[in-house]
């Protein structure tokens, strides 16, 4: 069984972080709260959500398992105003999914779990260096980058204990170089990788521009990506594989 | 009086190069069972191929526009395909021929013009009109899009020979991509038998440069 009672923001900023990367996605209803893990069909970014039960105003679940399809439900979540109860109910029966916004109900077809890719199990990476910076810094240096390239290197300067986001592009560069005074924290290692711009372009959407963004980085690995939302209730961490740097 | 028609193959695919091709002969000297080569069956299109060039009152001319020229910046397919059909055809033509072609380009009138004044630079002053779909309606022009098919076909045959299947060469061909995403996964570059300016084939490089999550 499954009944919740949450606001439109916190589904809504839970359901971007997931459709950034899949259509469909399975939801694990844990009695602590709803799961979410998901990659993309080429296994190059994945996410990984939990929204904890005390981000809702009432919830109850029993470790269920549904399949949604996420552009769907994002519809309906974009019917309510922020400040908007959603009312969330499964019928087991039917397997469908009855959502109520403010007089508004809408009945939703789920999908067999089975049916979807499989949830990927997360590399256990052990990363040297952890930026954490605000969302909006990160959002600039990508955007910046954007203008010149389809790729982005990320890399800590140990030395000078600096976060730099690069792009090169065929004439020209960007460089944002972000000093630890302008940073939430830094510990410096040996980090630098390069990543596609459109995989992160999305991650970048789906996070708050007021988030505190935590990213853990190496040399040519993944990158992890941490923040909080739903007043930290919930949290998203985005994994991405790296570019290969043939020269 | 001797016509031209001329037509060319293979301006899409990803593989191997453009062929272009002109038939010139007077009217009652082509075999019978001339159609637009997409009409014909392989086997069928060969056959005809063969007969076009031992039949007595019947030239035919073939131009090879290699891959690396397909890939220069500094050329475009429109330009490429004036210049191979107006090559096959100052091959064979004579002073004063009336030329038909298959339209290269959008304009008729521009594409006619354009293969004129190559074949003129060429030495050979003829008529030339281009018109879209003239592969189905005149024979001639048929005739060459059958030598070209053929020859185009017989090119990508031979690259069996080195690489394995390659599939028709369209991106489209599921054959194509894979013999293409395997190569560049081997090698981690595209064969010379690739127009690497493709679309298809930038997307290959592309992915062969991104990890999996997988690998770590």
């Amino acid at each position: 069984m499954f009944k919740a009672i949450v606001s439109a923001s916190t589904l809504r900023d839970a359901l971007d972080a997931v459709s950034v990367l899949v259509d469909e996605c399975k939801i694990r209803l844990n009695e602590d709260g709803l799961a979410i893990r998901a990659v993309d069909p080429a296994n190059v970014g994945m996410v990984d959500l939990a929204l904890d039960v005390a981000a809702f105003e009432s919830y109850e679940a029993d470790g269920g398992v549904i399949g949604v399809n996420l552009a769907r439900l994002e519809d309906i979540a974009g019917m309510a105003n922020s400040g908007d109860l959603v009312h969330l109910e499964l019928d087991e029966e039917t397997r469908k999914l009855h959502i109520r916004i403010d007089g508004l109900s809408y009945t939703l077809a789920l999908i067999d779990p089975d049916s979807i890719r499989q949830e990927p199990d997360i590399p256990d990476l052990d990363l040297p260096a952890e930026i954490v910076v605000e969302g909006n810094q990160l959002d600039r240096g990508i955007t910046a980058a954007d203008m010149v390239s389809d790729h982005i290197r990320l890399r800590v300067d140990e030395a000078s204990e600096t976060f730099h986001i690069e792009a090169e592009g065929d004439t020209d560069d960007v460089d944002l170089e972000v000093g630890r005074e302008d940073l939430i924290d830094l510990q410096a290692g040996p980090a630098d990788s390069l990543f596609s711009l459109d995989y992160l372009k999305d991650m970048n959407k789906a996070i708050p521009g007021d988030a505190e963004v935590t990213v853990e980085l190496g040399e040519e690995f993944p990158v992890k990506l941490h923040y909080e939302f739903a007043e930290g209730m919930g949290n998203v961490t985005f994994m991405l594989a790296p570019r290969i740097q043939s020269d | 009086m001797y016509r031209v028609g001329a037509d060319e193959a293979g301006k899409g695919p990803v593989l191997g190069p453009m062929i272009a091709a002109a038939v010139r002969a007077t009217p009652d000297a082509l075999p019978a069972g001339v159609d637009d080569s997409k009409r014909l069956s392989p086997s069928r299109r060969e056959s005809l191929a063969a007969s076009l060039r031992d039949a007595s009152g019947v030239d035919v001319g073939v131009a090879v526009v290699p891959t690396d020229r397909i890939d220069d910046p500094a050329t475009d397919m429109n330009s490429l395909t004036v210049e191979a059909q107006a090559r096959a055809i100052a091959s064979i033509a004579g002073r004063g021929d009336a030329v038909v072609v298959d339209a290269g380009d959008v304009n008729e009138a521009r594409f006619a013009r354009r293969v004129r004044e190559f074949v003129a630079d060429r030495g050979v002053d003829v008529g030339v009109d281009a018109e879209h779909g003239a592969d189905e309606r005149f024979e001639l022009v048929g005739a060459a899009s059958v030598v070209a098919k053929v020859e185009r076909d017989a090119r990508i045959d031979a690259l069996a020979d080195d690489y394995g299947d390659v599939g028709s060469g369209y991106p489209s061909d599921p054959a194509t991509r894979k013999f293409l995403r395997e190569f560049v996964r081997e090698t981690g570059a595209l064969p010379d038998c690739a127009r690497t300016s493709w679309g298809t084939c930038a997307d290959l490089l592309d992915a062969a440069e991104q990890s999996s999550l997988s690998e770590f």
